[in-house]
């Protein structure tokens, strides 16, 4: 947190457009991208972008100034995902809906095996692939993202533990690891 | 963590030693590591998983919000800022309203003991529930002070300032040299009207029989309200 988070706080507040703007610019990209990796679709995650600025704005006073900004706004966009996907699971066109490719393809040759790491993080459940994302995407420390989902820190590291243990099981599974030859002599 | 030299890891631990240096965490635990490698092919695999993770971790894209994004959402969170305002000003606004309501009913004269009341309460009205008496019925008969009297006190007070600004512009129709009515003589009306001013006899009675349903129903809910106040000696904490 810093003073000037709080500073543009009380600016949101009082209804200030450019400090709404200057807000919408600093997150912005960090909840879509969370939305997106848990949603897996870009329509659902505008749209949820959308609702979680709402709540963002509509429950900042509650915000407590003397925490960092961001793992709360993060703990919202989770909570939101995680409604949306539940909502989501109730309609009987999801299955063709969820084809729609959500992934951004990489930059090199490289691209099977982000794209097998993307498809075995989304394949993860709700509660590991949220912390998956926040650590390993978003650089967020256990403590704030125990902040941030309202959970114990022992229980982000399990969670965090777990899913890494569920994606390497598929990397091995797929393939994208090659059996090791034992170190050498001189390796070693 | 740390290990001696002649102690061997275990694959448990090796995990765990993995898992740390996912987290980032770098630990003096290498060398160690290595021997269990040279001999566990499980983890040894396990290790090589680890590391392709790793790469691809790095490689990951983060995704980009479209652009035109940013514009829209500052857009939408505007719109919804001004309605909200909106209502917030108009639920005070509606707050207010009532609340003179309120006070118009009070000023039709109930709360003064002394008033001249067109429709008596009947006994019954007077009667609490478990047979205490009622706090009104105690001001008449001279009873100790009690809490409800500050309230009616003050509540007199505000309803009787409003009656005189209220009453005040029809001393104009008035004759000359007329003492100014007041709350106990309310029957002073019919008495001196100017038959000119007969319009604001025939008014009061209008909206006398108008309110009569709401100064009923608002005597009876302050009476309840009043009986329900402790007493000021009462115990603060058992309220008897």
């Amino acid at each position: 947190m810093s003073a000037e988070e709080a500073a543009l706080v009380k600016r949101c507040l009082r209804g200030d457009e450019p400090a709404v703007r200057l807000l919408v610019d600093r997150f912005q990209g960090d909840i879509f991208g969370l939305c997106l990796r848990m949603l897996h679709n870009r329509h659902d995650a505008e749209d949820v972008t959308q609702e979680v600025f709402l709540r963002i704005f509509r429950s900042l006073r509650r915000w407590d100034s003397t925490r960092p900004l961001k793992p709360w706004i993060l703990g919202i966009a989770v909570n939101r995902c995680r409604t949306w996907m539940v909502q989501r699971a109730r309609r009987p066109e999801t299955v063709d809906y969820l084809h729609e490719t959500a992934t951004t393809p990489a930059a090199d040759d490289s691209s099977e095996l982000v794209r097998e790491i993307q498809a075995a993080v989304g394949e993860l459940r709700p509660e590991y692939l949220s912390v998956f994302v926040l650590f390993h995407e978003y650089g967020q420390p256990y403590e704030d993202i125990a902040a941030a989902l309202d959970r114990p820190v022992g229980t982000i590291k399990t969670w965090l533990h777990r899913a890494r243990q569920e994606v390497l099981e598929r990397l091995q599974r797929r393939g994208m690891v090659a059996s090791p030859e034992p170190l050498t002599e001189d390796e070693l | 963590m740390s290990y001696e030299r002649d102690e061997a890891m275990t694959c448990s631990e090796c995990h765990d030693l993995l898992q740390s240096q996912l987290d980032g965490v770098s630990d003096g635990a290498r060398a160690v590591l290595d021997e269990h490698l040279a001999e566990c092919p499980q983890c040894r695999e396990w290790h090589a998983a680890v590391r392709v993770l790793e790469e691809g971790l790095r490689l990951l894209p983060r995704p980009a919000p479209p652009a035109e994004l940013a514009e829209h959402l500052t857009g939408r969170l505007m719109a919804d800022f001004r309605s909200r305002r909106r209502w917030r000003m108009s639920a005070a606004a509606g707050a207010a309203l009532a609340a003179s309501m309120l006070l118009a009913v009070l000023a039709s004269g109930w709360l003064k003991p002394n008033a001249v009341d067109p429709w008596p309460v009947t006994p019954d009205a007077n009667q609490s529930i478990a047979g205490k008496p009622s706090p009104i019925e105690g001001i008449r008969e001279g009873q100790p002070p009690t809490l409800p009297l500050a309230v009616a006190q003050a509540v007199e007070g505000i309803t009787e300032r409003i009656t005189t600004e209220a009453v005040t512009p029809a001393r104009e129709l008035l004759p000359e040299a007329l003492p100014m009515p007041t709350l106990g003589s309310a029957r002073l009306f019919d008495e001196t009207l100017d038959p000119a001013a007969a319009p604001l006899r025939e008014a009061r009675q209008g909206m006398s029989a108008g309110l009569e349903p709401m100064t009923t129903s608002a005597r009876r809910a302050v009476e309840l309200l009043l009986r329900d106040l402790p007493p000021m000696d009462a115990d603060p904490k058992t309220g008897t």
